[in-house]
């Protein structure tokens, strides 16, 4: 022990280990903007955020993609919103609720955050929300899409993107009257997001007067789509309405095309959206879908955001995108009607009230916390070179209600009561 | 007809599952090598592929530059790292864990995490049609490849000099070592040749499905439950067993929707409590 070449080995492994933790810390998103090291201070004081998203597992590349647009925005103010100088905290929210939930603890009690943004999965969103609420800090969703998490009146959760059936309504109505499609297959995905996005579209598309004549639900991750593919009822069935975000939706449209399957698809907008739709190419091409947010939005607000994320992450701007940089407009209006230390009453009173021209068009909150905000029918068609969701019509202000009111709404049960029940 | 339709597709789903665990059966059924990277040469190939026919590369081409790549990758592993615990199975688990992790991360950090998809073949796009059924080209043609694959390797094994070597290397080390053969030398080869079998399964099951960082993990799952019910190192079993999960699979979705994941665990087990060994596996040889 302790000649040379031994302590020599030493000193090179804990170099590596040295390098290797210094490479780590660095955000995987963006560089350049405010870190707790280089927050700017703002005249009115500072604001520290928690970024809870997820930045390993399977949902990695949409937490990476929301804390660019989120940052990207306040790189584009200087890091100060409204004269508040932003620090922003960043964690990885992981894969499990036990492990959201520690870190949400985390970003509280220790780097003091005084607003949380972020969440992509529901599961996560669905432990972590209470845990805010009873530590009395404000929360701002960016991502997870489930019904229930925004159904209580002045509570302490916001939510700037879409609750899983929200989006999907309009697009019932747009299938049945303007598409005239009377009888519609679904083919969605077996979990709580799936029943929510095909109970939306359910509803909506029943209501206008068609008929839903098939339900068909496959397992999260499902490799192969022929099986499922293949039981769609073609003589009886006149559109197929998909729900699949993530590979899942590549893998549908690819069987849905190898088969030679020739009724015409509509979509929940997450099947087709810019992270995949580079992928999907030609086999999505002519798909009708239903989304809070397109790259093709012409809007000053818009062409900053594009600009900004295409420069920054080499890809296409898509709806996580403005989900991240519309939480940062929303924060900065937010913070625009305080004067002095932001409390948790002052935040969440001020976010209710909020009204911002975000990329995707006005955006503001109902009394439950979720956005209100307009509806792009979309149709996928080649473009310079590429694919992109032009717009075929925008529905505006849809809540998270629709037509419905809230207080006849809230009497419809759960979704995932009614999934396998809208088939005749 | 639906029923031919649905019996080719499980046929050809099971293919898939044989390109895939293939080359695990090798490293892992033969070798006795516990190989949890497979699945991360998988993605290598996959990907590597990917990025090659993207821009603009042949695409046999890039499917060639591939499966060598991913061979070597491999064969560099099992140099550095696995040949000092040959025959320790705990640390070779934990190692070709780590091994997988690093390098789903390195596919994760230089191509981030949307899926992707490696193009389909040339001129393998698309439907046939014969008569009423309608279906698609690759897949059919994925049958033809997989039982043409499984001949040729157990062909190999069987009848080469080289494969006579390999079955005595891995029989008794020692011996064969004795009488002249380069042990080293072969389970380098060996192993280049399952992960380089794993990276072919990553271009075409890439092809038919979609890759994305964390697909390794189901991938690998599935080649293990077809290498371990197929009966470990046996080539013919192990396109036994994939053919007959593919069909389990495909029917068990079409006629049990909502026990989907059920009706394939439920037949594996039922395999193993009826034989231990695997369908075509020898029993115990150690």
């Amino acid at each position: 022990m302790g000649s040379p070449p031994y302590r020599l080995r030493v000193l090179a492994v804990v170099a590596a280990l040295l390098a290797v933790a210094a490479c780590g810390s660095r955000s995987p998103s963006i560089e350049g903007a405010p870190t707790s090291a280089t927050a700017a201070t703002g005249g009115k004081g500072t604001l520290t955020v928690g970024l809870l998203n997820p930045l390993t597992g399977p949902f990695a590349a949409l937490g990476t993609d929301v804390n660019a647009g989120f940052e990207l925005y306040l790189k584009s103010k200087g890091g100060v919103l409204s004269g508040y100088g932003i620090k922003v905290v960043k964690e990885d929210e992981g894969t499990d609720p036990a492990q959201g939930t520690t870190k949400a603890r985390q970003l509280v009690e220790q780097s003091k955050a005084q607003m949380v943004v972020g969440l992509v999965n529901s599961a996560i969103a669905y432990a972590v929300a209470p845990y805010l609420e009873q530590a009395d800090v404000p929360l701002l969703i960016t991502v997870a899409g489930a019904d229930g998490l925004t159904r209580k009146k002045g509570g302490n959760t916001f939510r700037v993107s879409y609750t899983s059936s929200q989006d999907v309504m309009p697009l019932g109505e747009h299938t049945c009257k303007t598409l005239g499609h009377k009888k519609a297959a679904i083919l969605g995905l077996d979990y709580s997001f799936g029943w929510e996005a095909a109970g939306g579209f359910a509803r909506a598309y029943e209501d206008a007067g068609c008929a839903v004549v098939q339900e068909i639900y496959a397992p999260l991750a499902t490799q192969d789509w022929g099986p499922y593919v293949n039981q769609i009822k073609k003589d009886e069935a006149d559109v197929v309405y998909v729900v699949a975000p993530g590979s899942d939706g590549i893998r549908l449209l690819k069987a849905y095309r190898d088969f030679g399957v020739q009724l015409p698809m509509v979509a929940h907008g997450s099947t087709v959206d810019e992270t995949t739709l580079p992928t999907e190419a030609g086999t999505a091409e002519g798909v009708i879908s239903s989304l809070h947010y397109t790259p093709q939005i012409k809007s000053p607000a818009n062409d900053a955001l594009v600009a900004a994320f295409t420069q920054e992450r080499k890809k296409s701007a898509n709806q996580y995108a403005d989900d991240g940089w519309t939480a940062g407009m929303v924060l900065e209006q937010a913070l625009a009607q305080i004067d002095g230390a932001p409390t948790p009453e002052s935040l969440r009173a001020a976010l209710t009230k909020v009204k911002v021209e975000s990329p995707r068009g006005p955006v503001s909150f109902d009394a439950y916390g979720q956005a209100v905000y307009n509806v792009y029918i979309r149709k996928v068609e080649q473009r310079d070179g590429g694919w992109a969701n032009t717009i075929v019509t925008t529905v505006p202000e849809v809540g998270q209600f629709f037509t419905y009111g809230e207080e006849k709404y809230l009497t419809f049960p759960g979704y995932d009561k009614l999934k396998g029940t809208w088939a005749k | 007809m639906s029923w031919l339709t649905h019996t080719l597709n499980g046929l050809a789903y099971g293919s898939l599952l044989f390109l895939v665990a293939s080359g695990l059966t090798i490293t892992f059924g033969l070798m006795r090598t516990v190989n949890l990277a497979h699945g991360a040469f998988y993605l290598l190939g996959g990907y590597l592929a990917y990025d090659l026919a993207t821009r603009g590369t042949d695409y046999w081409l890039a499917m060639a530059i591939g499966v060598v790549g991913a061979a070597v990758a491999g064969m560099i592993a099992q140099r550095l790292l696995l040949h000092r615990i040959a025959g320790q199975e705990l640390p070779q688990i934990v190692l070709t864990l780590g091994l997988a992790l690093v390098i789903g991360d390195q596919i994760l950090a230089h191509y981030g995490g949307d899926p992707i998809s490696p193009p389909t073949p040339p001129g393998l796009t698309g439907p046939v049609e014969l008569g009423a059924l309608v279906f698609p080209k690759f897949r059919l043609v994925l049958i033809g490849i997989a039982v043409g694959l499984a001949l040729l390797v157990s062909a190999l094994l069987r009848y080469t000099p080289i494969g006579a070597k390999v079955r005595a290397a891995v029989d008794d080390q020692e011996m064969a070592r004795t009488v002249g053969i380069r042990v080293p030398l072969i389970f380098l080869l060996v192993f280049g040749l399952g992960t380089g079998l794993a990276a072919f399964a990553g271009v075409w099951g890439g092809a038919f499905t979609s890759l994305s960082p964390d697909s390794g993990f189901d991938v690998l799952l599935l080649a293990l439950v077809v290498v371990i019910a197929g009966g470990l190192g046996s080539i013919p079993g192990a396109l036994v067993a994939a053919l007959a999960v593919g069909l389990v699979e495909e029917f068990g979705r079409v006629l049990f929707p909502g026990w989907a994941m059920f009706t394939l665990y439920a037949a594996v087990a039922l395999v193993l409590a009826l034989r231990p060994q695997g369908l075509l596996g020898k029993g115990a040889v150690r």
